[in-house]
């Protein structure tokens, strides 16, 4: 009988086939081996990742994970090999000296006027004559030379007058040629180039080889170029915006047009103003001609009876203080000329004369300039009878010049100059007073249509013993007056001052509703807006039954309303109804004089203010807002 | 660091004559005005004909063709007095011949009013600056060609000195003559008060760029024309106070186009 013990099914463990005797001690060693091999074989180490040499235990194994040299770490090419700190210091090294590159690191020479496209004899291609690139080279260029077999030689060279160039002093050593970098200015293939050399330390002169490999090429210098000057705009445009915003502010206040240019010197009232300045010279544009070189390198300061200080003396006195620390003032006008004569000939040139020479005045003195305008113009106009659509459109021209030159001048792009537009009361010749009117609506719509424009309606400040075109002394006074409030009220207060006018007529019968913007009074104390010429009108409104006038005989004020009542009742169509205020007369050939009074005394129901100057007569003592000469149509009342 | 047109102090205009949308509207036919006044009408506005645009230079830069059949307009800045650069690049023929690419004002003939000229004479070409009472002495510098060339003027109302320079560096003057009110060869004439531009506000009140015949003909000149690259304007004689930022700026330019 055999007992076999198996422990598998190819090796007995312990076989009693054929032996009657118990194992020896040698055959359970043997035994004893025989497992454990099998057991060794059996457990194996394996290797992952970059680890080799695994395997069973029956032999004795190495596992071995293979490190990158600091070349095959800068290569990046080699997935079987480890990184070590030391075979890491190779690549950081070289994203080190990218970074620096990027952020400026690079040593940049003066410009060359050439790089080389190939190989040349140093002692005899780039002479004096010689062309490289499509370059010409002359005595003392700049060259790059790039392109030598003998690396060694290749640098930034200044070309002789013959014989082989001369290192260029700024790259003359091992040193500086140690991340150097220059550009190329010009070329065909290399023009607009930057060129970096690539050789690291340490560089012995005429013995390291020196490569020079293209740091920036045409297009990216196009780029880079436009990055830098968007960034370069960028700065100055916010520069120019905080320029001298913490500097104390100068008003330069310049008066166009017409009746701005009388010296009134013996009857201005002894006021003087430490705080406001005259510029000298010119202050009486010449139609002819223009400013001298001379003229508004200097500023004195305002006194009484200045020559033609005219309107600014009584702009002065409303405008110091508060916003404005100090003004200039000049008078940029000349009597008796259309806007389109006052905008001809050499007007752009006095303006910006004035205006930049007057901002640099005020610089130089401390100050932050601001530049505003008032326009007192239409006469001219009115009398040349020119048209309503011919006087908006040179006046939009006019006034947008006047505002680019003012922006120029305080170099604000973004600065759009006030301006008040003023213009006389009275009505000028003709059948229905038809021109005057067209000039009167001409500005109006100048007002609304121009940027910062400030309608201050027309001048009512002339006196009764003036002829109504020629203002006395004291009317340019208060005119000023009046001008200088609403640029303060507009500039420092933010408040655009509406004058009074009509918004809505409703007419029934002998019944006729005036509404106006603001509520109303009629005031009979002053001596202007009244005595018109027509017996028809009543304090200044007169009603148009289709030409013929009909006699107004009453009126009662309700707040913003005026209830007119009439003698008869009108004729005509609704159509044919008109309602005027403050017109001249329909009598044909009526020229302003002191026997007419164009005007209304309907006035804005407020105290009004207190003129500042004194003039010793009442009708100047306070401003008020009058109602503006208008022509209405008329809606039949509900 | 570079140093652009609006480093130089007083900068109020400027145009560079490239069909790149940043400077070219083709929509509304202007190159917008560098120093931010575009909102104020200090655009170039094309006024007849179609642009010419045309790669040239050693840098390859785009510049404007002008060849009287392309005519444009646009607000002077420097009526009274100031300071420009252009950059330039002439062609004439045979002969000799002036040309007035830059008209301030509409008067006819152009020498009425303040100009730049291009003039040919002895086989070179020169751009010079006049007003309309007197054209600059001594002109700029002589230049071949097809060469691209930077030049600077300034108008001075306070010393009535005429000054041009092509570097920045050297620069050249012209003036004063006797007499205190303008009586100037370089800015006014005997009697008159000088001026640079006879500019008005309504009709006259614009500079006309390459009417060069001022005769408002778009009939193409196939023998005698510009190219423009850049024009600026500053308040103020920058040539006089602000030479060393006006050279940087002009190195800058002749790094940028290649001269």
């Amino acid at each position: 009988m055999a007992l076999e013990i198996r422990v598998s099914n190819t090796l007995p463990l312990i076989s009693f086939a054929t032996r009657q005797n118990a194992a020896t001690s040698g055959d359970i060693e043997a035994l004893e081996a025989e497992v454990a091999l099998k057991a060794d074989k059996a457990t194996t180490i394996s290797t992952l990742g970059l680890a080799t040499g695994g395997g069973d235990l029956s032999a004795d194994r190495t596992i071995t994970v293979p490190k990158a040299t600091g070349s095959e770490a800068v290569a990046l090419a080699d997935n079987t090999l480890a990184i070590t700190p030391y075979s890491l210091s190779f690549p950081l090294a070289l994203r080190d000296t990218r970074l620096a590159t990027l952020e400026g690191g690079i040593s940049w020479k003066t410009s060359v006027r050439a790089a080389t496209i190939a190989a040349g004899t140093l002692a005899s291609s780039f002479e004096n004559g010689d062309v490289v690139d499509d370059v010409l080279l002359v005595t003392g260029d700049r060259i790059l030379i790039k392109d030598q077999a003998a690396a060694a030689e290749n640098g930034i060279y200044t070309v002789n007058a013959s014989g082989a160039p001369t290192r260029a002093t700024d790259a003359d050593t091992g040193s500086e040629l140690v991340m150097a970098g220059v550009a190329v200015r010009s070329g065909s293939v290399n023009g607009g180039t930057q060129w970096r050399q690539a050789a690291l330390a340490p560089i012995t002169l005429g013995t390291t080889p020196l490569t020079w490999v293209k740091h920036v090429d045409k297009n990216q210098e196009e780029a880079a170029s436009l990055d830098d000057e968007d960034a370069s705009y960028l700065r100055f445009a916010n520069e120019r915006r905080a320029r001298n915003a913490s500097l104390p502010k100068a008003l330069v206040l310049i008066l166009t047009g017409q009746s701005n240019n009388a010296s009134w010197n013996s009857q201005i009232s002894g006021i003087v103003s430490q705080d406001a300045y005259m510029a000298v010279g010119g202050n009486a544009r010449q139609v002819s001609g223009t400013f001298h070189g001379s003229f508004f390198t200097s500023a004195v300061v305002h006194t009484e009876g200045f020559d033609a200080e005219t309107p600014i003396s009584g702009a002065i006195t409303t405008l110091m203080g508060g916003t404005f620390s100090r003004m200039y003032g000049i008078t940029i006008a000349v009597g008796g000329t259309t806007i389109d004569t006052e905008s001809a000939g050499t007007i752009q040139s006095d303006l910006q004369a004035a205006a930049y020479r007057l901002c640099d005045l005020a610089r130089a003195a401390g100050y932050d300039p601001v530049i505003a305008f008032c326009n007192h113009q239409g006469e001219a106009d009115m009398v040349a009878l020119n048209s309503e659509t011919d006087y908006y459109n040179d006046g939009r021209r006019y006034y947008t010049m006047l505002q680019r030159v003012a922006a120029m001048a305080m170099e604000r792009p973004d600065y759009v100059a006030p301006i008040v537009f003023h213009h006389p009361i009275q009505m000028y010749s003709g059948t229905d007073g038809a021109a005057s009117r067209a000039i009167h609506n001409g500005i109006r719509r100048l007002a609304m249509d121009t940027p910062n424009a400030i309608y201050g309606g027309p001048s009512y400040h002339f006196d009764s013993n003036s002829d109504r075109t020629h203002q006395s002394s004291a009317g340019f006074r208060t005119r000023g007056e009046h001008v200088g409030y609403l640029l303060r009220r507009f500039m420092c207060e933010s408040v655009r001052e509406v004058p009074l006018q009509i918004v809505d007529v409703a007419w029934s019968g002998t019944t006729a509703t005036v509404l106006f913007n603001h509520e109303v009074m009629r005031d009979t104390g002053q001596d202007w807006g009244q005595n018109l010429s027509t017996t028809k009108q009543l304090a200044g409104f007169e009603w148009d039954d289709n030409g013929t006038l009909i006699q107004i005989t009453a009126l009662t004020i309700s707040g913003r309303k005026v209830v007119l009542t009439l003698a008869s009742t009108p004729t005509g169509t609704l159509a044919q109804q008109k309602l005027r205020i403050a017109e001249q007369t329909t009598v044909s050939g009526s020229f302003p004089g002191s026997n007419n009074r164009s005007g209304s005394q309907i006035r804005v129901n407020e105290t009004g203010r207190a003129a500042i100057y004194s003039y010793g007569d009442a009708k100047y003592g306070t401003h008020y807002r009058w109602a503006i000469p208008q022509l209405c149509s008329v809606r039949a009342a509900p | 660091m570079t140093t652009y047109a609006w480093n130089v102090p007083g900068y109020i205009q400027g145009h560079r004559f490239s069909d790149d949308p940043r400077y070219w509207t083709t929509s509304s036919g202007r190159f917008r005005d560098l120093a931010g006044y575009d909102a104020l009408n200090n655009y170039v506005q094309l006024v007849a004909g179609t642009p010419i645009f045309e790669t040239l230079g050693a840098n390859s830069r785009r510049g404007l063709k002008l060849n009287q059949s392309n005519i444009y307009k646009f607000h002077s800045s420097v009526s009274w007095e100031g300071s420009f650069l252009i950059v330039a690049r002439a062609h004439t023929g045979s002969g000799s011949l002036t040309l007035y690419p830059w008209t301030f004002g509409t008067a006819d003939p152009p020498y009425v009013n303040g100009t730049i000229r291009l003039n040919k004479s002895g086989g070179l070409n020169t751009f010079n600056a006049a007003t309309p009472s007197a054209l600059m002495t001594s002109p700029l510098g002589s230049i071949a060609n097809d060469a691209i060339v930077i030049c600077a003027y300034s108008f001075n109302q306070a010393d009535r000195i005429a000054r041009r320079t092509r570097d920045g560096v050297t620069i050249d003057t012209n003036g004063p003559a006797a007499g205190t009110n303008g009586n100037h060869l370089a800015i006014g004439g005997n009697t008159a008060p000088g001026v640079v531009a006879d500019i008005g506000g309504i009709s006259h009140d614009y500079v006309r760029l390459g009417d060069n015949f001022g005769d408002g003909s778009l009939t193409p000149n196939t023998l005698d024309w510009l190219h423009v690259f850049e024009q600026h304007f500053w308040k103020g004689d920058v040539l006089l106070n602000n030479a060393s930022a006006l050279a940087d700026f002009i190195t800058h330019l002749k790094d940028y186009y290649g001269v």
